[in-house]
């Protein structure tokens, strides 16, 4: 059974996910496919229908592809979001197909052939597979011959998005004077007012409780909460539970005993001219020539990094010389890997022919080649007899553990006696789920208040989880969305009383405040009357830290002071508290003082909202002008 | 014996029939057939035309996106010289006024976008075509012309770009108020969630709001 959905995982299925997240709109709008019959008509662009096989398909590809995105399974509201972007997707593919062919844009066989040849998951290790390409076209439910026909009309829209995209441009003024906007800078004075301060004195009546409470009812609410019941099924747990002797250890010690031994490692510099299997014979020489050379200069006492430096000037391309790590035998040619492996530690080769070439071999460092005795490696030796006994029972259970919940879709009991596992129950736990443990896994999660689990009331299926575990469970009890009764929320209420009300009086006196400042009041005067405190902040930008984001966003929409007047203005905070802000001065950098890396990025920021503005402008260009029906009905 | 005499006489009036009609119906034929080969094979040299200009605009968008312009100059110029009648002409001209931006040739950049506005048929390009123009003319010192360029023509979905582009114009000569309505205009019709206001934002801000009296 677990077999049979890990294939299912790995065979087809995540082929096509993964073919379908490469090519990503070749899938669009399967325009010939579904003619003739008294097929539902889900939309009309012009005269051309999208037929409602066509959407189903387009919509189930694209679900696909967003849940392999998200990782987890998507709810009916998340469903019903994908059916709007499928249909947007395939008016909006049709739209482009009728302007692309309008236009006279024409791909040519060739063209397409070619395409399709450079798409990765259609190519083996020896390149482009037709049988391949073929199968895996077939296997999403499309002929070739269709899939080639989309692929066409495709690389047409792309070749009118690529002339209206790539053609964008941001001139030098605009780029500069754009920068200049976002490299400005402000001194200011600002204070926040806090709203705390008012809270004490608030006073909050039984009334304003109740009135407050009816008004905001949505606010204090529990949310839906379950309880599942479960039977955990792990491989780690069943290896615990095999029972070990001794004798059998050593049996399976010596049946594996070459999985203990640690390869011998050998760590080597090599030198290296390349020949080539087919080299001539003259050519072999005269790279021995070089070799023997180079081993004469070595004996002469230069170092590899000596020979390196002198060689790699001579350019020679067929010359290399390189550092290994440590290696095992098989990687290294048959000849070189022989050398290597006799030599002795700080040792120089002589030279070495092989297929590929001449070789000089330094010997680093030897490590491993020790063969273990069963005492030094009991512990892994029983992990590993232990997670094998295991792994055949727990297949096996698991096996009936997804048979049995599946034929008593209303029970774990039968299933739990049948495998003797105990039944096991959680908390209470909301959508959010718990900190650890199962109920921190999402599949968990998503699974416990998926529609047949909750609301059907039936055995969730088997869930995988990491680590060779797998869950079935059921919802033990369920406690619904309520609302929270007054008494019991009673403080908080109260607490939202005072935040909303001392918010106000926060407001309040920022106004009060905002118009002495305007009638010409100082700020110091403001300062002894009011008891609040002047930030006085100079050369600030958009940018700064060392300012609050909500004032600052505020301090740079408020214009630029004229003359010595200060621009003055005010903005709520997220904490109720109430920001007072004045702008004494405002610095925009003179042209011609932009430094290059500022201007270079802005103008690709820039050029980037061009390109996107202007492919958008073309869409709604059409959309505009074409007759767009949807049927809602057939959808 | 009368069977056969009624068979000469059809066999007779069908030979006189012939005579009289005959070539022209064989005329007929021929013309017929020579209208629906002529028709298809009209058919096939335009699309053998298309195709030939599709492969020439593939080989000069690779060039472009590696920002070799010189061999992209060389691919939209054969576009434009041999395949004037396509869209791919288009195309092309779009890309070369980009290119012309790039190396700071202005009025070179203008004459390739008018060439689209007077040449192509679509409008979704023409509106395209004309507010880039614009956007060069007033970069030129030309903001007089840029200005009736986009206010005398249907600006179709483009209309927020149209709207921001007067308002960097009216910004530049000082209408400070036609620019805030400009930039307000804009930014109300910005509409697709793709777009990226920030700086649209930073130009109206920087005008300031208007302080309620």
């Amino acid at each position: 059974m677990l077999q049979t959905i890990h294939d299912w995982a790995s065979g087809w299925l995540a082929m096509a996910v993964f073919a379908l997240l490469i090519i990503p709109f070749a899938f669009w709008g399967i325009n010939y496919y579904f003619d003739g019959g008294k097929e539902p008509v889900v939309a009309k662009v012009n005269d051309k229908d999208i037929k409602f096989n066509q959407f189903q398909r387009a919509f189930s590809n694209y679900r696909l592809q967003m849940q392999a995105l998200v990782g987890k399974n998507l709810g009916p509201s998340e469903d019903e979001l994908i059916k709007q972007q499928t249909l947007e997707k395939l008016i909006e593919s049709e739209l482009l197909n009728q302007a692309t062919k309008s236009a006279g844009l024409q791909v040519s066989d060739e063209q397409v052939r070619e395409t399709i040849r450079n798409i990765e998951v259609f190519k083996g290790e020896e390149g482009f597979k037709k049988d391949f390409y073929e199968q895996s076209v077939s296997q999403l439910g499309m002929p070739p011959a269709l899939f080639e026909e989309q692929m066409r009309l495709d690389m047409a829209s792309e070749q009118l998005q690529s002339a209206v995209v790539e053609s964008a441009f941001v001139s030098r003024n605009e780029a500069e004077y754009a920068a200049r906007l976002k490299n400005q800078k402000r001194d200011i004075y600002y204070t926040i007012l806090s709203a705390d301060k008012f809270k004490e004195s608030i006073e909050v009546s039984d009334d304003d409780i109740e009135f407050y409470y009816k008004d905001n009812s949505n606010l204090y609410i529990k949310p839906e909460e379950v309880k599942i019941a479960y039977i955990e099924l792990s491989l780690k747990q069943l290896a615990d539970e095999v029972e070990v002797n001794e004798e059998e250890l050593r049996d399976y010690y010596a049946a594996n005993k070459a999985d203990y031994d640690v390869d011998e490692q050998r760590k080597i510099s090599q030198i290296q001219i390349k020949t080539g299997e087919d080299a001539t014979e003259e050519a072999i020489e005269k790279a021995r020539t070089k070799a023997n050379e180079i081993l004469q200069l070595i004996n002469t006492g230069k170092s590899f990094e000596e020979i390196a430096n002198q060689y790699a000037e001579d350019a020679d391309p067929n010359f290399s010389i390189s550092e290994h790590g440590f290696l095992s035998k098989g990687i290294l040619p048959e000849e070189v890997e022989k050398v290597a492996f006799s030599m002795q530690k700080g040792q120089v080769s002589d030279v070495i022919q092989s297929k590929s070439g001449i070789h000089i071999l330094k010997l680093h460092d030897i490590k491993g080649g020790v063969a273990n005795t069963f005492e030094n490696v009991r512990e892994d030796v029983e992990k590993n007899y232990r997670l094998l006994k295991a792994e055949e029972r727990y297949f096996d259970l698991a096996d009936q553990l997804a048979t049995l919940t599946y034929e008593h879709p209303d029970t774990l009991e039968i299933v739990a006696e049948e495998i003797d596992i105990n039944i096991q129950k959680s908390e209470f736990f909301t959508h959010s789920g718990g900190k650890e443990g199962l109920l921190a896994e999402p599949k968990i999660l998503s699974v416990s208040f998926s529609e047949d689990v909750l609301i059907n009331g039936h055995n969730s299926e088997v869930i995988e989880l990491a680590d060779n575990r797998v869950v079935v469970l059921r919802v033990d009890e369920h406690v619904a969305e309520a609302k929270r009764p007054m008494n019991e929320v009673r403080d908080d209420i109260i607490k939202d009383i005072k935040f909303t009300r001392a918010s106000e009086k926060a407001h309040e006196q920022g106004q009060e405040i905002l118009t002495q400042l305007r009638e010409g009041k100082s700020f110091e005067m403001i300062a002894e009357e009011t008891d609040v405190e002047w930030q006085h902040s100079v050369d600030i930008t958009r940018e700064d830290v060392s300012v609050n984001r909500a004032v600052l966003r505020t301090v740079f929409s408020l214009g630029k002071p004229k003359g010595n007047t200060p621009v003055f203005g005010g903005t709520s905070l997220g904490t109720g508290d109430y920001a007072v802000i004045a702008v004494l001065e405002a610095e925009k950098p003179e042209s011609g003082t932009i430094d290059e890396d500022d201007f270079r990025d802005v103008k690709i920021q820039l050029q980037r909202s061009r390109a996107i503005d202007s492919w958008g402008g073309v869409i709604q260009e059409l959309r505009n002008k074409a007759d767009i029906r949807v049927f809602e009905d057939n959808i | 014996m009368d069977v056969n005499r009624t068979e000469e006489q059809q066999i007779e009036a069908l030979k006189q029939w012939w005579k009289e009609n005959g070539k022209s119906l064989i005329g007929g034929v021929i013309i017929g057939l020579g209208a629906v080969f002529g028709w298809r094979g009209w058919q096939a040299h335009l699309i053998a035309e298309a195709e030939a200009a599709s492969n020439i605009y593939t080989d000069m968008i690779v060039e472009v996106r590696q920002g070799k312009s010189d061999k992209s100059r060389e691919f939209a110029n054969k576009l434009l010289s041999k395949y004037s009648s396509t869209t791919y002409a288009t195309f092309a001209s779009f890309i070369l006024a980009k290119l012309d931006v790039e190396e700071n040739q202005l009025d070179s950049a203008i004459t390739h976008l008018q060439w689209i506005l007077d040449n192509s048929d679509q409008d979704e390009l023409k509106h395209l075509a004309r507010l880039r123009m614009a956007r060069l003319l007033f970069d030129n010192n030309k903001p007089e012309q840029a200005l009736s360029l986009l206010n005398t023509n249907d600006s179709g979905q483009f209309n927020a770009s149209y709207e921001e582009l007067k308002g960097d114009i009216f910004m530049q000569q000082g209408k400070i108020e036609d620019a805030r309505a400009a930039y307000q205009h804009a930014l109300a019709n910005n509409s697709s969630p793709a777009n990226d206001n920030s700086y649209l934002q930073m130009k109206l801000d920087d005008i300031g709001r208007q302080i309620p009296q």
